[in-house]
């Protein structure tokens, strides 16, 4: 199944995803004399998702496109809808950073191009 | 003429042409090898048991050179730029035209991997391997003719 942010099914093939957790907000107290720590729960921050794979496209042009439709969701200060490589929904989550890893392939013979790329989703809560 | 072979046999008029200089036939030939060294990058992603992104995205065409006149090798420093040109005789017809024979030519090409193997009791043997390369990234350096 693939991977879409906003409707937009910009993590081409290959798709690998990671949660990585932020931790919660706390302001850590302490007080001269006082054993211990007082610890204040500040709140979720909410957590992020790394997601890496292969942007797969016919030709140049339809990758240039499709890196536009990505910089434009990376510009958007809303959020999106993000659904996964197993078909699980989240609201409220913006497309924080999206860099290629590799430079730009193109297929022997072919126009087909291709790009490695790692990008990371924050969800808020 | 006889209908080709469509076999090949020992190959001849072996000559890697300098940038700067002039042709330098290689001799003693005793095996040529011709790969086009394709890189193919291949990837899967979650929950996936085959690879969902096959691509050949490179080549790296390579000819290697095993002479048993590896003093003939002197010359030809890992790093020397030209025109490698050699000859494969059809097992029938030969060179003639039309008879099957077939030409490699790598051009332009560096050389990479010389050296030398000296054996006891045997001929010393040595080793040129010449790798094709596109200035403009795009066209193949190796071409294949039909004699």
């Amino acid at each position: 199944m693939s991977a879409h942010l906003g409707g937009i099914e910009i993590f081409g093939r290959s798709v690998r995803s990671r949660r990585i957790d932020v931790p919660r907000i706390k302001q850590v107290n302490h007080y001269f004399g006082v054993n211990g720590n007082e610890v204040l729960d500040g709140g979720s921050q909410g957590f992020k998702t790394e997601v890496s794979g292969i942007l797969d496209c016919q030709d140049q042009t339809t990758l240039s496109a499709l890196l536009t439709s990505i910089e434009t969701l990376k510009a958007y200060p809303g959020h999106h809808a993000f659904v996964d490589s197993s078909g699980r929904q989240y609201d409220r989550v913006r497309l924080e950073t999206f860099e290629p890893t590799s430079e730009v392939m193109a297929e022997v013979g072919s126009t087909r191009r291709l790009l490695r790329y790692m990008c990371v989703l924050h969800h808020d809560v | 003429m006889p209908t080709p072979s469509g076999r090949w046999i020992n190959c001849t008029n072996c000559v890697f042409t300098p940038a700067v200089g002039n042709p330098y036939p290689i001799t003693g030939v005793v095996s040529m090898q011709v790969t086009q060294n394709g890189r193919t990058i291949k990837a899967s992603g979650d929950a996936e048991v085959f690879n969902s992104t096959v691509a050949t995205v490179m080549n790296d065409p390579t000819i290697m050179l095993q002479s048993n006149r590896p003093g003939l090798f002197d010359a030809l420093p890992d790093g020397s730029r030209g025109v490698f040109t050699c000859d494969v005789p059809d097992a029938v017809n030969g060179l003639s035209t039309g008879g099957g024979g077939r030409r490699y030519q790598l051009s332009p090409c560096h050389v990479e991997g010389v050296g030398s193997n000296h054996q006891h009791q045997n001929f010393s043997a040595g080793q040129i391997g010449f790798v094709g390369y596109a200035p403009d990234g795009v066209t193949n350096p190796l071409t294949i003719t039909n004699l």
